[in-house]
């Protein structure tokens, strides 16, 4: 398949871009179809703390079991118009592809089963680990690591998952010592060279799974790079706009699954993706305030903006009063898509309306919410679209982020403490003083980056 | 100042290769490696801690320091034997195998090398 390139925004205007409508909707094989006007939750969901092994996949399999019906229950329950399951598997398995392979036959079988008896419409969403970390890693793109992924994927997808994505992690082991350092130079390298190389190996295999089987390839998330950023931000480890810059970069990234042939929705903790959708216009799942139960965040109200799906992250299966946890953390994620398909259905200046409130609530607080703002996302998207190769755009992405944030912050609609502006400044020229030639670029950086072993990229 | 503050104010700063000049140059006019540890590498990495603790600075600013730290005590390690200083300790560090979230092992890590200990783990 010829890979995309885009040259332009697949969004024009500000009024266009919102929540639950996307350019090029998904549709699914029940007719479900994401960014067509109808937001649906996507619940993802995990097991209580418990041994994956051999002797205790029955008990994994009852989990899984009691979670989906649980969830589907109270889909008939509440009425919704559609949902999306999303298993993330845990890394046995992806080790073990015949147990990640069992575990997504067990929710589609229920699924399927509820869409039959009870018309309720239901879509899966598997995402394997990747695994390509440790010393016995051959290499990014064969071996052992490699074969399990794609078993799993491939595995899935014939069990009838109808979305495929994946957190890929390409360039991690240096992005981590780019976060820990704040090395804005070591972070562009992560994200735009190894990441995109990665990426554009790994989506072409995904993207083949897809035609092969009729699942749909849907997207990746920079989730071991920005929110890992975000993360430590949110506990005063590392400056807000070294992460907001991360996040904007990030979008470089994963936007190549979608230039690889990925249709979306674009993966739930991957908040680069607002800058995905307004570049590709395929749709995207968001998370902010009703994940709570998986991290903490400062985007909790602008991340649903320009939203398709809206999911929780994650919930482990415990025992609440309201129900097992992630039955109930379901029924938030229901109310949230009830609140905003009502209001596009009133009319679209309502939408518009709850969509700037979501943004205007949040943005002048942190830095990396206001970089989520549709108007802030559209602008720079509509810059980056015209700088060509990975390593120019993610050069330009920080140095836009930057550039935004101070201009939002001489202007008063941002607030940063003095220790934030002296690192803006610092992280601002280590981006100016970077090289134009990304050979020079690679070449000044390789022999910096303690973790990397460039053979197993074939560098 | 004395040249244990000044090991302190250069390790307060990240400047590495100044604390190494300046831990040699207190050896040469007789101070012991004992002393200059105590009295400038982990004092200088102490106020650090503090300004730290006191949301004054980043995560960054404190691993520039602790790999001066390192670099200190690496100058000083000859010293230290000859003076039968031992080592704090040794620490094992691991995480969930295939868990991509590990960047706070890591981290971890790093402290515990920055102050001293031999740390075992990937």
């Amino acid at each position: 398949m010829a890979k995309q390139n885009f040259t332009e925004t697949a969004y024009k205007n500000l009024s266009d871009f919102i929540y639950g409508k996307a350019l090029y909707p998904v549709v699914l094989k029940n007719g479900m179809v994401i960014g067509g006007g109808t937001m649906y939750p996507e619940i993802n969901f995990t097991l209580p703390t418990m041994t994956i092994a051999k002797e205790t996949m029955p008990d994994v399999i009852a989990n899984y079991k009691e979670i989906i019906t649980g969830i589907c229950e109270r889909s008939k329950e509440l009425q919704v118009p559609g949902f999306v399951a999303e298993i993330e598997t845990l890394p046995p398995m992806t080790f073990e592809p015949k147990w990640g392979i069992e575990v997504c036959k067990t929710v589609v079988d229920i699924v399927k089963e509820y869409e039959v008896k009870h018309g309720i419409k239901g879509a899966v969403r598997i995402t394997p680990n990747d695994i390509r970390e440790g010393d016995d890693l051959e290499h990014m793109w064969h071996g052992r690591h490699w074969e399990a992924m794609l078993e799993t994927f491939e595995g899935c997808a014939k069990t009838g998952a109808d979305l495929l994505a994946i957190e890929s992690v390409g360039g991690k082991e240096v992005h981590d010592e780019a976060v820990m350092y704040c090395d804005i130079s070591k972070s562009i390298f992560a994200l735009s060279v190894l990441g995109c190389t990665d990426m554009n190996k790994l989506w072409t295999e995904i993207v083949k799974i897809s035609d092969k089987t009729g699942s749909i390839a849907s997207g990746d998330t920079a989730c071991g790079f920005a929110n890992t950023a975000m993360v430590l931000a949110d506990k005063s480890y590392i400056p807000r706009v070294f992460a907001a810059a991360v996040r904007v970069v990030s979008s470089i990234r994963s936007l190549v699954a979608i230039e690889c042939g990925a249709k979306g929705p674009h993966k739930d903790c991957g908040y680069e993706g607002v800058y995905v959708k307004a570049i590709t216009g395929t749709p995207i799942s968001m998370e902010g305030r009703t994940a709570s139960c998986a991290h903490l965040s400062p985007v909790g109200n602008v991340a649903a903006c320009v939203a398709d799906i809206w999911s929780n992250e994650s919930i482990q299966n415990i025992k609440l009063l309201g129900g097992m946890a992630p039955t109930v953390s379901f029924e938030q994620l229901v109310y949230d898509c009830r609140l905003m398909n009502t209001a596009s259905e009133r009319d679209n200046e309502t939408a518009l309306l709850l969509r700037d409130l979501h943004a205007d609530s949040d943005s002048r607080l942190d830095p990396q919410a206001y970089v989520l703002r549709p108007d802030v996302v559209l602008d720079i998207s509509k810059e980056l679209v015209m700088v060509d190769g990975y390593y120019p755009k993610a050069k330009k992405a920080a140095s836009l982020a930057f550039s935004h944030i101070q201009s939002a912050h001489h202007k008063g609609d941002l607030l940063l403490s003095d220790k934030e502006l002296m690192w803006l400044e610092k992280l601002n020229e280590a981006v100016e003083d970077l090289p134009d030639d990304v050979g020079e670029f690679t070449e000044n950086i390789v022999g910096e980056c303690e973790k990397l072993d460039p053979k197993k990229y074939d560098m | 100042m004395s040249l244990l503050e000044n090991i302190s104010v250069a390790m307060q700063k990240g400047k590495a290769k100044e604390v190494v000049q300046l831990i040699t140059e207190a050896l040469g006019s007789g101070t012991s490696a004992q002393e200059i540890l105590n009295g400038g590498l982990l004092k200088g990495m102490g106020e650090l801690g503090a300004r730290f603790k006191r949301n004054e600075v980043f995560v960054p600013e404190v691993l520039v320091v602790a790999r001066a730290l390192n670099m200190g005590t690496e100058a000083l390690k000859a010293k230290l034997l000859e003076e039968g200083v031992t080592s704090i300790g040794k620490a094992v560090i691991g995480t969930v195998k295939g868990d991509m979230h590990d960047i706070g092992k890591n981290l971890v890590k790093m402290m515990l090398e920055g102050a001293g200990f031999q740390v075992v783990g990937r």
